[in-house]
């Protein structure tokens, strides 16, 4: 093998060229109207990355069949982060160099926060989609984002009132939990929602046992089940979440679990225990989501944005990250829409003051800290065996988040 | 040849922020620490024979004394923040390293330098005064009597500076009377041992140099991307080095700065291609290493003479070029 001198010239210009590429130099924005993902479509929250490309995906295609927006079509421009804040800066300053103005960034809080203080300089606005971290609202706020997710106080406040609501008897409740920060605050926020809301809703005061702790990853929980076993309790509240609930409900049933308590909730893994037990699943569960098809079966752009979904993936039960998906793009491309422009001196305050109907009803957002303030959902489902899923969701109830988001503190931790 | 190649990438990487989408000056920073970090770790690896898989505590000790540093206004003291950083990778590689290998070596001290990592980014992870998971976001640039590297593209260039002088001091290192010994241990610990060296003083010495600059290049690392997180210290940082070395190529001291640039090039050109990006770069990366055991570096050293031959058919720069590839 040799190399001619007139092929190495030849690569060098071919080299070149490639760097020439307008995906690697300075581009502005040309005649449709670009909108950038910054999501996680790699790494450990790919599952919700996913969701979140389809639901935004959805979300650009609806606009563009009624004409696109400011006179041009949407176009989606999706890079992933990994999961990590290096990703998510490289892909933020490179689509902000394309001169892209509109983002939507999540759901992981670390890579949302690498990519906040950049969107002074590069004149962009964000909407963050889902992230639950209350810091991204509170000390780390930041005007030029909007966040559409529901923060965790919020969501377990809302939990527990529908816990007071519909078991007023259940008063001695018992907490599994896997010890990480995030998810023992979780079982903290639940737990001071019980006891603000019973009082209220049932009357009564209510008794929280010490929560049993179980480590991140662990494949055995016999010792902590037995715990339960044991527990003078009748209402259960499990803080495990993807492949640790998972194992959990599964050898929890070979106790008798279900049998012992009343009431099981559940915070955040909704209706992938279902899919994954199937007619293990067990017999009844509540969960919250940030979205439920049927608990919105009278808007009718949520109806139309599930049919799409179900057209396109053939699944009957998507994540609820995908709706919020569709409603963040939505919500900052009718805010550019009204404003007249992608300037953030107008979508701003456009977000700020527009309501569109999304798939999560009317897009609201609290005006001090730019947080979502939308309706919570809370689904009862369980096994089934007259479904040929062998499962089915029993039940959903609707709150209003306004009246249990936390209250505003922008700049400033929540206390 | 190789001096004009290396002036070449030199220029390509100081002139990036003039004509380059900001995206990609922000994936060449990353690149530039990544590719020093992996000198560093290569330093034991390639040089001394020793396999760590727990550097990435290193460069996070680096990272978080630079964030809190800098977010406590202290940005004009950034060059001596670099320098404790360094003091204290250094000093914690010397408390482990004068533990951890009289002790161990071989697959043991892979195994324990990754636990050590994974306890310090657990102790971040829980510690509030330091973020806890989400990290110490925020950082500002430095700002150097009165010179605002916030400004612009102006820390690029100083990363760009600062990480060519640690580059150097390396490159010095591997080359002096101390590297030279370095490599005899590698080859054959016993036998330097029998002719009256202190083995374990040096490779303590190697394990003190490579985490005193793990760290440095960890301070510089926190102001270019503004945040640090534990997962700094995942398992998953100390593999990046190891990947960029053995892409390179480990048997030479710029085998790690070639692999990290063929793989963040790898990265960046798949970084379209949603769902199929990790799988094209590790189907590359396992024919790159399949078809070329001794990385990159030595691909190009098999096909380097037919090429100059081709191009310069002087039997005297062969000679020469041999010879200058041995000392490399």
């Amino acid at each position: 093998m040799t190399f001619a001198r007139r092929t190495i010239l030849k690569g060098a210009a071919a080299g070149l060229g490639a760097l020439a590429a307008p995906s690697i130099l300075r581009a502005a924005e040309g005649d449709t109207l670009r909108v950038a993902l910054i999501t996680s479509l790699s790494g450990p929250a790919q599952l919700y990355g996913n969701f979140i490309k389809i639901g935004t995906t959805i979300a650009a295609d609806r606009i563009n069949a009624k004409g696109g927006a400011l006179g041009k079509k949407i176009e989606l421009v999706i890079r992933d982060d990994k999961g990590s804040p290096d990703g998510a800066v490289a892909a933020f300053r490179e689509l902000a160099g394309m001169g892209i103005k509109l983002v939507a960034q999540g759901p992981l809080t670390a890579p949302l926060l690498a990519t906040l203080p950049l969107l002074d300089g590069a004149g962009a606005s964000m909407v963050m989609v889902g992230p639950s971290s209350a810091s991204l609202t509170h000390e780390n706020f930041n005007p030029n984002a909007f966040r559409l997710g529901f923060s965790g106080p919020m969501a377990y406040s809302g939990f527990a009132s529908v816990m007071a609501r519909k078991y007023p008897d259940v008063t001695r409740w018992a907490v599994m939990a896997t010890e990480t920060d995030s998810l023992k605050d979780l079982a903290r926020q639940f737990t001071l929602g019980l006891k603000r809301e019973y009082p209220k809703l049932a009357g009564k005061e209510v008794e929280v046992l010490d929560p049993l702790f179980a480590s991140f990853g662990a494949a055995d929980y016999k010792n902590q089940i037995s715990s339960l076993m044991d527990a003078k309790a009748d209402g259960l509240f499990n803080v495990l979440q993807g492949a640790d609930a998972i194992s959990y409900y599964k050898q929890a049933r070979t106790f008798g679990v279900e049998n012992k308590y009343r009431i099981q909730a559940d915070s955040g893994n909704e209706l992938s225990i279902a899919k994954a037990l199937g007619r293990n699943t067990p017999k009844e569960i509540w969960g919250w989501t940030g979205w439920y098809q049927e608990a919105v079966a009278d808007n009718p752009v949520a109806q139309e944005i599930y049919k799409d979904y179900v057209g396109r993936t053939k699944d009957e039960y998507p994540n609820w990250f995908m709706a919020i998906a569709h409603d963040s793009i939505l919500a900052i491309v009718n805010a550019a829409q009204v404003a007249g422009s992608t300037d953030r001196a107008g979508v701003l305050p456009a977000m700020a003051a527009s309501a569109p109907l999304g798939a999560t009803g009317k897009i609201t957002f609290r005006k001090e800290d730019q947080t979502f303030v939308g309706n919570l959902v809370y689904i009862k489902f369980g096994a089934d065996a007259s479904d040929p899923k062998g499962w089915r969701v029993f039940e959903s109830v609707v709150l209003p988040g306004a009246e249990f988001v936390e209250p505003a503190t922008p700049g400033k931790k929540l206390a | 040849m190789r001096i004009a190649f290396a002036l070449a990438a030199g220029a390509l990487m100081l002139s990036l922020p003039l004509w380059a989408n900001p995206g990609l000056v922000f994936i060449a920073g990353v690149t530039i620490t990544g590719a020093v970090f992996a000198l560093s770790w290569n330093l034991l690896f390639g040089f001394t024979g020793l396999a760590s898989f727990g550097n990435a505590g290193f460069f996070t000790i680096g990272a978080y004394i630079a964030a809190v540093g800098l977010r406590a206004d202290h940005g004009a003291w950034f060059l001596p923040l670099v320098g404790a950083s360094a003091l204290a990778g250094g000093a914690v590689a010397f408390i482990i390293g004068i533990v951890a290998l009289r002790r161990s070596s071989g697959i043991h001290l892979a195994i324990l330098t990754l636990a050590l990592s994974e306890v310090l980014r657990v102790t971040v992870s829980h510690t509030a005064a330091l973020g806890g998971n989400d990290g110490l976001p925020n950082i500002p640039r430095p700002r150097i009597l009165g010179f605002d590297f916030g400004a612009g593209d102006r820390y690029y260039w100083l990363l760009c500076a600062a990480c060519a002088l640690l580059a150097a001091m390396l490159w010095w290192i591997v080359h002096s009377r101390f590297g030279r010994v370095l490599r005899s241990i590698r080859m054959d610990a016993d036998r330097t041992r029998f002719i009256g060296v202190d083995v374990a003083a040096y490779r303590l010495g190697a394990f003190v140099v490579s985490g005193a600059v793990g760290s440095a290049v960890g301070a510089l690392y926190a102001p270019w991307s503004q945040i640090v997180t534990p997962d700094l210290a995942h398992w998953i940082r100390s593999t990046q080095p190891i990947l960029y070395a053995l892409l390179g190529g480990a048997s030479s001291f710029w085998g790690p700065v070639v692999g990290a640039l063929a793989f963040s090039a790898l990265d960046y050109a798949t970084r379209t291609l949603v769902g199929l990006s990790e799988i094209v770069t590790g189907v590359v990366l396992l024919v790159v290493l399949m078809a070329a055991p001794d990385g990159l570096i030595g691909l190009w050293r098999r096909f380097a003479p037919k090429l100059s031959k081709s191009m310069t058919p002087a039997p005297r720069a062969l000679s020469e070029r041999g010879f200058a590839e041995k000392m490399s």
